[in-house]
């Protein structure tokens, strides 16, 4: 062999061994975040705001629970007692306590045949593309009345809250 | 230039771009180590914040269920009692529950004495800390007298 072809080797040994170690590093800078634990720890969070919303108390002798499921018998989207008067606007309030102006999600809903969902309560961001601004969305969902079939979903965008 | 001076150049250089690689291979193999023990920490952290809250709201000594604290039970609650047992418990972290609904612009700590305007329940002063993060979870905040519940929040603040 002759010592021009030697070091066409040497070179292409060297293009070679760089172009494995950017890939290795390519491949750590857009390997995909995983399920990691924090993302774990926000659906509990959420989860919580939303057992702990429907406990608490809308007025002197009912809870929130209580409104939602009342609210949702209608089978109305824009049921006046629901979305023009209390119970949508106070669980605004709430939410924007907690969140503080942080993007997120909240949706009532009630199933009223197989698959077939209508939208009671509907507020922060569309349920369908909650977070804008954060990609990162943490979805949490509870049974509100299993007779009625109505549930809750909240979305957080944010790491923390 | 003589044919060996420029053979034991080209050594050099090669050499050179060789310690030149294999500094960029380490320096990209340490930041990448660095940024997952850092997110390792942080996972720690979480788990340390999951654990901390549920065992912290379900203290038979305050709770009143799941996700539920007795705001009774908070403020007739005395570590001094048992300090040795509650200091491995909350390990000098400052832990309060904000009342957040009905809303409340009170700022004062809440007493059986100035509950109708009162902030928030305090269960440890804790010892303050500069370094510290705050983490909080919903809670419910339980009225026996009017059997009322309340939205609150409760913040623990962990040392880092």
């Amino acid at each position: 062999m002759k010592r021009g072809q030697i070091e066409i080797i040497g070179l292409l040994m060297v293009v070679i061994l760089i172009s494995v170690i950017m890939l290795v590093a390519l491949w750590f800078i857009i390997k995909p975040e995983s399920d990691s634990l924090t993302v774990q720890r926000k659906g509990i969070e959420g989860k919580s705001i939303l057992l702990t919303l429907m406990q608490t108390n809308y007025d002197r002798d009912r809870s929130f629970k209580d409104m939602i499921v009342e609210c949702s018998k209608y089978d109305l989207v824009d049921a006046e007692h629901c979305n023009n008067s209390g119970v949508k606007d106070e669980i605004e309030v709430i939410l924007n306590l907690i969140f503080n102006n942080k993007e997120y999600a909240f949706e009532i809903k009630k199933e009223v045949s197989v698959g077939n969902f209508i939208s009671v309560i509907q507020i922060g961001s569309p349920i369908t593309n909650p977070c804008r601004v954060n990609n990162v969305a943490n979805h949490a969902n509870i049974n509100v009345d299993v007779v009625e079939k109505v549930s809750a979903t909240l979305v957080l965008c944010s790491s923390t809250f | 230039m003589k044919k060996a001076q420029i053979q034991y150049m080209e050594m050099i250089f090669v050499l050179l771009i060789l310690i030149v690689i294999i500094f960029l291979g380490m320096f990209l193999y340490f930041s990448f180590y660095t940024k997952s023990i850092e997110k390792k920490g942080e996972e720690l952290l979480d788990i340390d914040a999951t654990i901390l809250t549920d065992s912290i709201v379900g203290m038979p000594e305050i709770t009143c269920g799941l996700n539920c604290l007795d705001t009774l039970r908070i403020m007739l609650f005395d570590e001094s009692k048992d300090s040795e047992y509650y200091k491995n418990i909350f390990r000098g972290m400052r832990i309060k529950v904000n009342r957040i609904y009905p809303t409340n612009a009170a700022q004062e700590r809440c007493t059986t004495n100035n509950l109708d305007a009162c902030g928030y329940f305090l269960i440890t002063a804790g010892n303050p800390s500069e370094n510290v993060e705050i983490i909080q979870s919903a809670v419910s905040l339980y009225y026996p007298e009017s059997g009322k519940y309340e939205f609150g929040l409760i913040k623990i603040e962990v040392f880092k």
